[in-house]
């Protein structure tokens, strides 16, 4: 083909238009693999936009045409935009259809001066092509820039003035935009924080929870709701804010920007804090309490101190969590249930009672149980105060077992006394009393009235005292004797004493006594006989 | 002659003084890296690893100056740019002086400069030059240079012009390029956004190793428009060039807005790179490194083929104008 251009007659044009084909078929083969945009068309339309490119340059081999590349090229970038072409995949267009007619100059044209002639053409109209397509992109570029500046004019004029506290982040955590209110809390001015990192305004502890959690969550899950932040004011006043924050993400998926607001809740934060300095005092003052405490919800223990964990037996974490049921007594179950519904789960102080407890090694414990609502890690539970009373308790039992011997006692002796000095009346003025075992002072004081009651009541002439039943005699009961004798006597009654044992005369004749005005007899028989005979003859 | 800037103090063993000074035991070697502006030494330390051991030029940088240059590396490393960290030395800090010059450590750094790079390097490299930009701009940097026509070319053209550098026969023509193009910075600047950037960012102070790109050389730190550390890594013109360009923007701006406008600053400013550059030369030219290294300088072919070059880059943004106009 080489022989075909001839000089004289052929333009540059002419040498290179055989290739026309060639070039359109390069210039498709070579586009399509670096710009997909040409790809979504049907090879008719590839053929038609290659074959006007390549016309072009073939045309600038006579003579470069700027108006006609210009022309050309804001009609066609104008489209290609429009249809969604890069301005980087029309710029190879134009750069690959240089290279092709480069390439076939070179190897068409035997001279040198006429190919490198060739090739400024080429150059020319390529580089007025790129100049009108980066052009034609640009002004697009400015129209759909300053649309956009305007929108987002208003945007930033909405998100300033919200009252909410808002800032908008980079992909970088950069601030790009925060609100009026954000800066009037925080006392800066826009100027001051834009373009700085958030993590800038906050406390060194939110800035690592930041970095260590906040963002990696933002990017794994595109939101983080309510997280705890500590802001710096400019003054270095630290304000406490709960932060939102939500991840916007471009096409691609990645973040682009990162939307916050916050509320303070400093306020919030110290009345928490105040609660729980409140808790942590009122822990100090009853974790070491002798009195056992615990605190439940519900009936399930939140908390007890070391004073309730003695007196059950029990580690304090076993009986954190337990049902209050666990430990007390079966037979207390029902009392506590109702208690428990009573109280309305704790809200209404209840009354002390006394509850049964069980200690781990099966005992019962005894104890008044005092309950009142209480605030307790911010919920509503019930304080209990508990008074072991066990050692009361069994005292109280012992007491009781006491007292009722001691009336058991009294009965006995009552019955005793009643049954020691019997009056037996046998008739004809006469009374019996046998006497049975060990005679004391006071019962013989007790003898005597007895007696002298029944001969006055009776009108008695005669009373037979019997002594068979009385083991043994002292002084006292000797005197007694005496005594009771010479009481029936002034009474106008005579007193026989009968069933005198050895032992008793013994003591009676050691100490003494006077026995001459008392009657005798061995037996008790012998005695009703004499007082008979004595008594009719008295009458007589 | 003013010779305080020419580091005569400086020995190996002033150098190894130095690095011992700043809290790390040596060995008796140091071996001298290529720098003209600086003077830069590879140090090897007791326990065999090595250091790289940067000595200001006396007279170029305030201590102030430098501590910005430090601290905006400190901001790239906090975002996690791949920089080079200056070492703290002993008693704190990271700035030393011996003997009047300034100097501090730096770990050395492995790597090759990446090659003439294609459309996914550009890219890379765009997503690079934004994370700076991003680190720049959070920022000021109130003692650094501020890249403009005033500091980089008019006050360079007087001082040639005033040493007599230029011949008398090219030096109208010199003085009306670099003034026009001094004018079309001062326009092209207007209303761009100016923050910490690099200022000398060329293929040659990237590092790649191991798939990573690390950046180099923050000497040359101004505050400046983003468009600076845009144009030195691209090719000058064409459509290859503004496929490059289009490539690098691509990844620019994943990460951070860029201002087109303000590409019509890349012609003024490889103009006053150009006039900056022979200033610079001029300046150096008693330190006996710059005539071994530039022996063509300030001959009249060379003033003739600068000349020609800044009246040819007037040509170019004048014609761009025309295409950002059409």
């Amino acid at each position: 083909m080489l022989e075909a251009f001839d000089m004289e007659t052929s333009t540059l044009k002419a040498a290179l238009l055989p290739e026309r084909e060639n070039l359109i078929e390069t210039l498709i083969g070579e586009i399509l693999e670096v710009a997909p945009f040409y790809s979504a068309f049907p090879r008719s339309a590839q053929l038609a936009m290659a074959a006007r490119l390549i016309d072009l340059y073939l045309d600038a081999l006579d003579e470069v045409k700027p108006e006609a590349l210009r022309t050309y090229g804001i009609e066609v970038y104008t489209r290609r935009q429009e249809q969604g072409a890069s301005l980087l995949e029309v710029l190879h267009g134009i750069s690959i259809g240089r290279r092709a007619m480069s390439r076939i100059a070179l190897l068409r044209v035997p001279m040198a001066e006429l190919a490198g002639e060739i090739l400024t053409r080429v150059e020319q109209a390529s580089d007025e092509l790129v100049r009108v397509a980066v052009a034609v992109y640009e002004k697009r570029r400015d129209t759909e820039r300053r649309a956009f500046e305007a929108l987002e004019q208003r945007y930033q004029d909405l998100y300033q003035r919200t009252p909410a506290l808002m800032h908008s982040l980079d992909h970088e955590g950069r601030l790009t935009t925060v609100s009026d209110r954000w800066l009037e809390f925080l006392g800066y001015t826009r100027d001051e924080v834009l373009g700085r990192r958030s993590i800038e305004f906050v406390t060194e502890e939110t800035r690592k929870r930041a970095l260590a959690e906040h963002f990696p969550r933002l990017r794994r899950e595109g939101r983080v709701d309510g997280a705890d932040a500590q802001f710096v004011k400019k003054t270095g006043e630290v304000v406490d804010a709960r932060l939102s924050s939500v991840a916007v993400r471009d096409e691609r998926g990645e973040i682009q920007q990162i939307l916050a607001v916050f509320e303070d809740v400093t306020a919030e934060v110290q009345a928490i804090r105040a609660l729980r300095e409140s808790e942590e005092r009122w822990r100090g003052l009853t974790e070491l309490a002798p009195l056992p405490l615990a605190v439940h919800k519900g009936g399930v223990f939140l908390w007890v101190n070391e004073a309730l964990s003695r007196l059950l037996g029990l580690p304090r974490d076993e009986i954190v969590g337990m049902n209050v049921l666990r430990i007390v007594h079966p037979d207390d179950h029902a009392l506590l249930i109702d208690r428990l519904r009573k109280s309305k789960d704790g809200r209404i102080a209840l009354p002390p009672i006394e509850e049964r407890y069980l200690h781990a090694d099966g005992s019962v414990i005894y104890a008044d149980v005092a309950a009142r609502p209480i605030l307790f890690e911010g919920e509503e539970a019930t304080q209990i105060a508990v008074v072991d009373v066990t050692a009361r308790k069994h005292a109280e039992h012992v007491q009781r077992q006491n007292e009722a011997q001691a009336r058991l006692i009294e009965a006995q002796e009552e019955t005793l006394r009643a049954l020691s000095t019997p009056l037996i009346p046998i008739g004809a003025g006469i009374l019996v009393t046998p006497l049975i075992g060990r005679i004391t002072g006071d019962r013989a004081a007790g003898i005597l009235e007895t007696i002298a009651a029944g001969v006055v009541a009776q009108g008695a002439r005669v009373a037979i005292v019997d002594v068979t039943g009385v083991p043994e005699a002292d002084v006292s009961v000797a005197e007694a004797l005496v005594r009771v004798a010479q009481a029936i006597r002034l009474l106008g009654a005579e007193v026989v004493i009968t069933g005198i044992q050895p032992s008793i005369a013994r003591t009676l004749v050691d100490l003494g006594a006077d026995l001459g005005s008392l009657a005798t007899r061995a037996t008790l028989r012998d005695g009703i006989t004499y007082a008979l005979r004595h008594s009719s003859r008295r009458r007589l | 002659m003013n010779t305080t800037d020419l580091f005569l103090s400086l020995t190996p063993h002033k150098v190894l003084e130095a690095v011992e000074d700043a809290g790390f035991p040596v060995n008796p070697l140091c071996y001298p890296l290529n720098s003209f502006e600086n003077r830069v030494y590879e140090v090897e330390l007791e326990d065999r690893s090595r250091l790289v051991a940067k000595f200001y030029r006396p007279g170029r940088w305030s201590p102030e100056q430098i501590l910005e240059e430090h601290l905006f590396l400190a901001d790239l490393a906090e975002a996690e740019v791949p920089v080079c960290l200056p070492r703290t030395l002993r008693g704190g800090g990271t700035l030393g002086t011996i003997d009047g010059i300034s100097y501090c450590l730096f770990p050395r750094m492995g790597g090759r400069a990446p090659d003439e790079p294609d459309s996914d390097l550009l890219e890379r490299l765009g997503m690079l030059a934004a994370r700076i930009h991003n680190v720049g701009a959070a920022r000021p940097a109130v003692h650094r240079v501020r890249l403009d026509a005033d500091a980089f070319v008019r006050q360079n053209v007087a001082f040639l012009r005033d040493k007599g550098s230029i011949p008398a026969r090219l030096l109208a023509r010199y003085e009306r390029a670099a003034r026009t193009i001094a004018d079309f910075v001062d326009e092209g600047i207007q209303g761009t956004a100016v923050h910490r950037i690099h200022g000398d960012l060329h293929l040659g102070n990237l590092l790649l190793r191991d798939g990573v790109l690390s950046v180099v050389d923050f000497d040359d730190m101004v505050v400046g428009p983003a468009v600076q550390d845009l144009w030195l890594l691209l090719p000058g013109e064409g459509v290859e060039a503004r496929i490059a360009l289009e490539s690098f923007l691509e990844g620019y701006e994943v990460l951070r807005a860029f201002d087109r406008k303000s590409l019509r600053l890349a012609t003024p400013l490889r103009g006053l790179r150009r006039v900056h550059y022979a200033a610079w030369i001029a300046r150096r030219f008693h330190d006996p490194i710059f005539p071994r290294t530039f022996p063509h300088f300030g001959t009249e072919a060379y003033w003739e083929e600068e000349t020609r070059d800044l009246e040819l880059i007037v040509q170019m943004i004048t014609q761009e104008r025309g295409g950002f106009e059409a």
